[in-house]
């Protein structure tokens, strides 16, 4: 066969070529050069962000993002271990007082409070955000906040009052909601779809009218959020000019992302890579708290064993948890659980209530106690020739959890105990473990409210909508009510605490363990508080170091973040 | 030829129906809920059932598919039930973002592809074509994730840090353009800096299958050339610069049109790893989100979407065997 030269097909004028390949160097030095802007931080997100008004949102970072855009009426802080409500810049009352038998509110608003169109922020808004939770189309996540509110009523332009049912501790949190402006969205149908259209939140060049101390300069979904200053708000004017949240759902890249210094802050940072990260230079990771808990949920409506207290006791007493979150790698941010109250709030916990220790051989000697043996030699045990034999399903993409079912089907195979494992995806995995019910065995996790006791009731009595175990306890059923009904938060405690013993003692979970967020910050970012109300609270005061004279490392340009 | 085109369009309808019915059911039958969205201790079981009903989904399922129909073939898509937003609008934000993207990799997967067959081909067993073989292989083996992961880490992290490496040779690692200061570019600089954007992934997207097409070209172009009439250009002392270009390439690329017409849907569905690693908003990742959330409207949708691309991207194809083969002709 005749051989070609390669000289022979590249020959030829050499000029255009030229000419392409040094348009195209040019065209990307060019695009390398985006300008830089001082005081602006780029914080990497796993999800975009939903629906920019406080009565839709779903996620975490919905919420966050939404008391920067929305104040309430006060402003929570994390205080030492406790909530406290305080009247200051991120408010919109400069005061509130009690009034009749303390079942009332009146909030007094700042007189100088605006939306960022420059109208005034009134009581009116007040009512309307209140009457917009309300509202079954917008099926809000605050609609709860009206279980003991009676009304909320305008007095005149700036006195605004809460009428509870009784006086109760989270009267607060309750009247705490982000207020949103009822001239933008009175008119428009109370439902998600009809608000999220509304044209101040949905146009190309949307911008949403807020009262918080940032604006919505630009939002392309899926890509990015980019804030900055409002300067009509109370909470006063930002040091940062520029906050871009992006959108960056794969973990590696947030994380090369960071270290090259593209971004500023990873939220959140893999809890695994998090010890590396922090070893790194110019790095620090920071947690948020204890706020996530993991458990085994045993549900008795499909797998009959579980019914029984000391086969849930022995199925606990054979999980060593310490084991598993080393296993994990991420022992530094979880601490094992002993039930469903968060270490955060040390006074909701009775001392004597501790994690279940790693006892397998105490576990044998129940199951045997319950009747449980060996008797065909199979490695699994039986009792009336059924096997103790059950499917555990987890979620698919989560693979901590993945992981963490792994290492327990060991643990429990150990004692005699045989697991299948179903890993499923999310949404799939939600509606068959909190819809239908549908489940022997689920390894999932919760988030706890800043408030954990108000909720409760959605869990433990028999009737709740997520008592997804068909847990029943006589006593609990009268507990729970009883410390709902405390007026104070010192009337409270002592009954939760009696709460949480009996579900601690009753073991309708195997509570695993409460596990903390993380995240990265470059050291330049300062300034920054960051406990369970999250990253961003004080983002109007976060500060810039100046850059450090580049060493080995060269400024980013590539991204123009710098 | 027109006529012949306007058959093939009409058969299409049907069959998109069939693909659309077929999809519908899948949809339905899978396990999920579009309402999980709304799974959380603070949000009241009437309120889930609520959303539910605004959304139809409490209808029996005839009901929906011929509601959902009527409104489909009427041109309106519907409402996303995750993002709150119509389902066109989520396509006008996306599809253009996926054409940008698999338009470039398609222009890589097959310029660069065609490039390396022709150069294997007329070298064939030479160290070169073996060293392009290997290379084309390992490259084709790779997952492109994977590959996606590595060019981040080279061209984005790790060459930042080398003190003689051009700056304009680091890319960003994901983003379509710059987070801060794309907008006080002019129009050259905003076209450059999506430029700088869009090197990693297309080339994360395009190399691999870029490397099968050479496999595909370097075949085709071997069993040319070795035909008659190759040797009788020769013969009459044509330049082998003509020969190869002008002879042997355009009966060469047959096979090659059949896949051009294969990747055509690939325009449109974008990937979905490389997507989420380069955080590129695309139809890729929005269809995998969608499914993920239960969000109908736009499964469907997009769905509808890439079943018109399979049947035009083969239609395509068809025609242009016509255009290229003159022995190949449409009644």
């Amino acid at each position: 066969m005749a051989r070609v030269g390669l000289e022979a097909l590249t020959a030829g004028p050499a000029s255009w070529r030229r000419r392409v390949v040094a348009g195209l160097a040019l065209a990307l030095a060019a695009g390398c050069g985006a300008p830089a802007a001082e005081r602006s931080v780029v914080i990497a997100v796993s999800s975009d962000v939903g629906i920019l008004l406080p009565a839709a949102e779903l996620t975490t970072l919905d919420a966050a993002i939404g008391n920067l855009l929305y104040l309430g009426l006060n402003s929570a802080r994390w205080n030492d271990g406790a909530i406290e409500y305080r009247a200051d810049e991120m408010s919109l009352a400069d005061s509130w007082t009690p009034e009749s038998d303390s079942t009332v509110l009146v909030y007094h608003l700042k007189p100088d409070a605006v939306w960022s169109d420059g109208v005034p922020i009134t009581a009116r808004d007040v009512v309307f955000s209140y009457e917009l939770i309300r509202a079954p189309g917008v099926a809000s996540r605050y609609a709860s906040f009206w279980a003991e509110l009676d009304s909320v009523v305008a007095r005149g332009q700036h006195d605004v009052a809460f009428h509870f049912r009784r006086p109760h501790p989270r009267m607060l949190l309750h009247s705490g909601l982000s207020i949103m402006p009822a001239h933008i969205f009175e008119g428009t149908p109370a439902n998600t779809d009809a608000l999220a259209g509304h044209r101040s939140l949905s146009a190309p060049d949307a911008r949403p009218v807020v009262s918080g101390p940032f604006l919505v300069r630009e939002r392309r979904p899926g890509e990015r959020l980019v804030l900055e200053p409002n300067r009509r708000s109370v909470a006063g004017r930002p040091w940062l000019e520029r906050v871009v949240f992006r959108v960056q759902p794969d973990p590696a890249t947030r994380v090369i992302a960071l270290e090259s210094g593209r971004v500023d802050v990873i939220d959140p940072v893999p809890l695994a890579r998090a010890g590396e990260l922090a070893a790194a230079p110019d790095i620090r990771v920071e947690t948020t708290g204890l706020r996530y808990y993991e458990y085994i949920a045993w549900n008795g409506r499909r797998f009959a064993p579980f019914r029984e207290p000391t086969v849930r006791r022995a199925l606990s007493l054979a999980i060593d948890r310490p084991g598993v979150l080393a296993g994990l790698g991420i022992e530094e941010f979880a601490s094992p659980a002993a039930g469903p109250a968060t270490p955060l709030f040390p006074e909701l916990i009775d001392p004597a209530v501790r994690p279940d220790p790693f006892l397998p051989d105490s576990a044998r000697a129940l199951l045997r106690a319950a009747g449980w043996r060996d008797s065909d030699g199979d490695d699994v045990l039986d009792r009336d020739g059924v096997p103790f034999q059950f499917v555990l399903v987890t979620q698919a993409d989560n693979e901590r959890r993945r992981a963490a079912a792994e290492i327990i089907q060991a643990q429990l195979a150990a004692i005699g105990v045989a697991t299948r494992l179903r890993a499923l995806e999310r949404n799939a995995l939600l509606d068959l473990v909190y819809n239908r019910k549908d489940f022997e065995a689920a390894l999932v996790g919760w988030g706890v409210t800043l408030e954990p006791d108000y909720l409760a009731d959605q869990f433990w009595p028999a009737d709740a909508q997520y008592n997804i175990t068909g847990y029943r306890s006589v006593a609990l059923d009268s507990l729970v009510p009883r410390a709902r009904s405390a007026r104070t938060d010192e009337e409270a405690r002592p009954r939760w605490r009696a709460v949480g013993v009996q579900i601690a003692r009753d073991r309708p979970y195997a509570f695993l363990w409460f596990y903390t967020e993380a995240v990265a910050l470059r050291e330049r970012v300062q300034n920054v508080r960051i406990d369970v109300y999250g990253v961003y609270q004080n983002l109007h005061r976060w500060r810039l170091e100046p850059a450090a004279p580049a060493t080995t490392s060269r400024q980013t340009t590539g991204d123009g973040e710098r | 030829m027109t006529a012949y085109i306007g058959r093939r369009l009409l058969h299409a309808i049907p069959l998109t129906l069939g693909i659309l019915t077929l999809v519908f059911v899948l949809v339905q039958l899978a396990p999920g809920d579009p309402a999980a969205l709304y799974i959380q201790p603070n949000v009241a079981p009437e309120v889930i059932e609520q959303m539910r009903e605004n959304w139809g989904l409490d209808q029996p399922i005839h009901i929906q598919y011929f509601q959902w129909m009527k409104s489909f073939v009427t041109g309106d898509f519907g409402y996303s039930l995750a993002q709150h937003r119509p389902v066109t609008a989520i396509l006008a934000d996306r599809i253009p973002n996926t054409l940008i993207l698999s338009g470039t990799a398609l222009l890589i997967i097959f310029a660069l592809g065609i490039a390396l067959g022709i150069i294997q081909a007329v070298r064939q067993h030479s160290a070169l074509d073996n060293v392009l073989t290997f290379g084309s292989l390992f490259i084709y083996s790779m997952p492109s994730f994977w590959l996606a992961l590595m060019l981040i880490l080279i061209f984005s992290s790790k060459l930042h840090t080398v003190g003689w490496w051009p700056d304009w040779l680091t890319f960003p690692p994901s983003g379509i353009t710059s987070s801060v200061g794309y907008e006080s570019l002019g129009f050259w600089g905003k076209l450059a800096d999506r430029l700088h954007h869009l090197v990693l992934p297309s080339i994360a997207l395009g190399v691999s299958s870029a490397a099968a097409v050479a496999r595909y070209m370097r075949s085709s172009m071997l069993e040319v050339i070795r035909q008659d009439y190759i040797r009788t250009a020769r013969a009459k002392g044509l330049p082998e610069r003509a020969v190869i270009l002008k002879h042997a390439l355009k009966n060469a690329l047959l096979p090659i049109i059949t896949l051009f017409g294969l990747y055509l849907p690939f325009l449109l569905s974008g990937a979905v790893l490389v997507e989420t690693v380069f955080a590129w908003p695309g139809m890729g990742k929005t269809i995998v989100d969608a499914i993920y959330a239960r969000d109908y409207p736009v499964v469907m949708a997009t769905s509808f979407l890439f079943a018109v691309m399979v049947v035009v991207g083969n239609l395509i194809a068809d025609v242009l065997y016509a255009v290229i083969d003159p022995r190949i002709r449409y009644d």
